[in-house]
């Protein structure tokens, strides 16, 4: 399991698109994925979930990733979270 | 139509006086007698909170069904979206798609119809509004506005939870009552037994009235407050010939009714002999405009000569939108030409846009007058890989059937006839050559409905090589008469003579340039209108099937050579109803039999 602290530099936060982006990029890893801020944690390949977490620019969210190709899956996310997926930061 | 005699024996009739007629915009010809059933088609309604516990699986079985239904349906719109449409629209779009394939979302649903027994509609609503709240408090601009597509993914799920249900829950025999009714829900609900529909608002050009007459149900629309007038389960009698809602009908009023019988909804024994022509011997084209697959039956005994108008956006309507998969297209239209026979079939491109707009998702663009926005071939070439281009090649590939000809939606400039003829010579030149066949021409045709297509006539008869007038839309451009607004709907017409005058333009042209001009808005299944058209040199008619053997009659009792001095007459007429008046005088004169066929003689 990897745990890592990632930042949402986009300025419009973690709105629809990048929601949407974030759940497809999660579901082409078989890891279990989840996004954590403060206690409440939600599932990464659930867009409903993600976009519960309220995410907002400058917020801070834990990532965590369990299974097989768990590394390669994190990679991809904080690569995602630190080009502000793709928008404007 | 003979009320079926299960239907009048079901309620007792009221005791005299309770009746009471309301006056209707006929929309679908025909007359039944049943209960009252109102139908709310706009959702979100969750119609009953709790299930039994026996229940659990079915109600599990309902939410997967909807929810694969309006997947379908967000294709469906996702497919429609104009190309100008901003990546914003389309990634809502998207972003609603993935939300309908969230399992761990559909797993908490599933959850609580099977550990609460909750009905389905009950755990989608508790879901989402537990997520709403989490999001709602906050001040955050962009997070209402998740919060928002939160409601619209719960209006979409409640809306295709309560198709399902609805249809489980009409009874036999039941007179639908809507505030509105999309004519996908009409064909779903048809199954049902339904005999008869009313709805507030509408139109009797609309794509329900066409539903409607093809699967032969009376349809009434534009009855002001019919469902405070008219609870569930009262007792009603729907006259779509006459336009009449009959609530609370006496015994007196059936007996009336059941004795008075139907002409036009009973096919004929044996369809008519020959060619229809004039009684001094001047043959006449009259084509058949077909919306639904069930309709095609009707073309040989009513003696259509082929299809002169196939409305393909209905005609491929399924009951979660339009189907467009090319092999389906193919399949389709090889029915329709197998149907149509050697006369052949006119097949017209997707008229999307306008009033009859499928199903909108929520974040879709807004239209403020979508009847002047982008629809028929406007927005056919707008968005050629998704509709015009799949189209014209499921043409191409069924076209080995029999005669086709290809007709062209809303045309306002020679130059979109150009285009679209471009496109299908690239396709047909894509296609494998065993399955395109070597002719790469496709008549292609123009529906003359904007006033600037008949104003220049004479260019798009030499662009097009047929053209088809939409009397229905022109009439409403050129008077600029919105039909589905009660206010003004009784000023549109197809004979002011402004609108007849761009007819005569549009005939005269085509004589010109060679080009067949033919007529299929309601205006040729108008015993007085007909008889101004020919005067005009109109020479082809094309009606729904339950009006051909009438204007076959009509065409028998009439003289073609007396038509144009009742044109000229028409043409220098100051309104409309003095049309009406030119005309019914000179159907009278014309003898007994072509003035029998007045509506009110």
């Amino acid at each position: 399991m990897i745990e890592r602290e990632v930042t949402i530099r986009n300025r419009a936060g973690l709105h629809t698109r990048p929601a949407s982006r974030l759940v497809k990029t999660a579901a082409q890893f078989d890891a279990e994925i989840f996004l954590r801020r403060d206690k409440y944690e939600v599932n990464g390949k659930s867009v409903i979930g993600v976009m519960t977490l309220a995410a907002e620019q400058g917020a801070t969210l834990t990532l965590v990733a369990d299974g097989p190709d768990e590394a390669a899956a994190t990679e991809a996310i904080v690569a995602l979270f630190e080009d502000g997926f793709g928008e404007e930061l | 139509m003979d009320p079926p005699p299960s239907a009048t024996g079901m309620d007792p009739a009221s005791p005299e006086g309770r009746e009471r007629v309301l006056t209707a915009t006929a929309a679908a010809p025909g007359a039944a007698v049943g209960t009252a059933t109102q139908y709310d088609a706009s959702g979100p309604v969750v119609s009953h909170s709790s299930i039994a516990p026996d229940e659990v699986e079915a109600e599990i079985a309902l939410l997967d069904a909807a929810v694969a239904r309006a997947r379908q349906e967000l294709e469906t719109v996702g497919a429609l979206l104009p190309a100008a449409a901003t990546d914003e629209a389309q990634a809502l779009l998207d972003a609603q798609a993935l939300m309908l394939r969230d399992e761990e979302f559909l797993e908490t649903v599933r959850r609580r119809i099977r550990e609460m027994h909750a009905s389905a509609g009950a755990a989608v609503r508790a879901v989402l509004s537990a997520h709403r709240e989490r999001m709602g408090g906050s001040d955050d601009a962009y997070l209402r506005d998740r919060a928002d597509e939160l409601v619209a993914l719960e209006t979409r799920l409640l809306r295709a939870l309560r198709h399902g249900e609805a249809a489980l829950s009409i009874e036999a025999h039941a007179v639908l009552i809507a505030r509105a009714l999309p004519a996908a829900d009409l064909l779903r609900l048809s199954r049902h037994r339904l005999l008869g529909c009313v709805t507030e608002e509408g139109s009797a050009a609309s794509h329900l009235a066409v539903a409607a007459e093809a699967l032969q149900i009376p349809l009434l629309v534009g009855v002001p407050q019919v469902l405070q007038a008219v609870p569930s389960g009262t007792p009603v009698l729907v006259d779509g010939d006459a336009g009449r809602l009959i609530v609370h009908p006496t015994s007196h009023t059936r007996e009336r009714y059941r004795r008075r019988g139907s002409v036009l909804t009973t096919a004929p024994e044996a369809p008519p002999d020959g060619p229809p022509i004039t009684a001094d011997g001047h043959a006449v084209t009259v084509r058949a405009n077909i919306g639904l697959e069930k309709e095609l039956e009707l073309l040989a005994p009513y003696g259509a000569q082929g299809i002169g108008l196939l409305r393909t956006e209905l005609y491929l309507l399924g009951d979660t939108g339009l189907s467009l998969a090319e092999d389906e297209q193919v399949g389709a239209y090889r029915r329709a030409l197998d149907a149509a026979g050697e006369a052949g079939a006119t097949v017209r491109l997707l008229d999307v846009g306008g009033d009859e707009q499928p199903p909108r998702c929520s974040c879709g663009l807004r239209e403020n007058a979508p009847m002047l926005g982008a629809r028929g071939v406007r927005r056919l070439l707008d968005c050629p890989d998704e509709l015009l281009r799949p189209q014209l090649r499921a043409l191409f590939r069924a076209r080995s059937r029999g005669p086709l000809r290809v007709l062209l939606p809303m045309v306002t400039d020679p130059e979109e006839v150009r285009r679209v003829r471009a496109v299908a010579a690239e396709e047909h030149a894509r296609l494998p050559a065993a399955v395109r066949g070597p002719d790469s021409s496709l008549p292609l045709g123009a529906m003359v409905e904007v006033p600037a297509a008949a104003l220049r006539a004479d260019a798009l008869a030499e662009a097009a090589d047929f053209l088809s007038v939409g009397t229905n839309d022109l009439a409403q451009f050129v008077l600029a008469v919105d039909r589905t607004n009660e206010c003004v709907a009784a000023r549109h017409s197809a004979l002011h003579p402004a609108v007849l005058q761009l007819v005569q333009r549009v005939a005269a042209a085509g004589r010109a340039a060679d080009c067949p001009v033919e007529v299929c808005g309601e205006a040729a299944a108008d015993v007085e209108a007909v008889p101004v058209l020919l005067g005009l040199g109109v020479e082809a008619l094309s009606v729904a099937p339950p009006h051909l053997l009438r204007v076959r009659r009509l065409l028998q009792a009439i003289r073609h050579a007396d038509t144009p001095a009742l044109a000229q007459e028409a043409l220098a007429a100051p309104d409309a109803a003095a049309v009406r008046a030119h005309a019914r005088d000179w159907l009278r004169a014309q003898g007994g039999a072509a003035a029998a066929l007045l509506q009110n003689p």
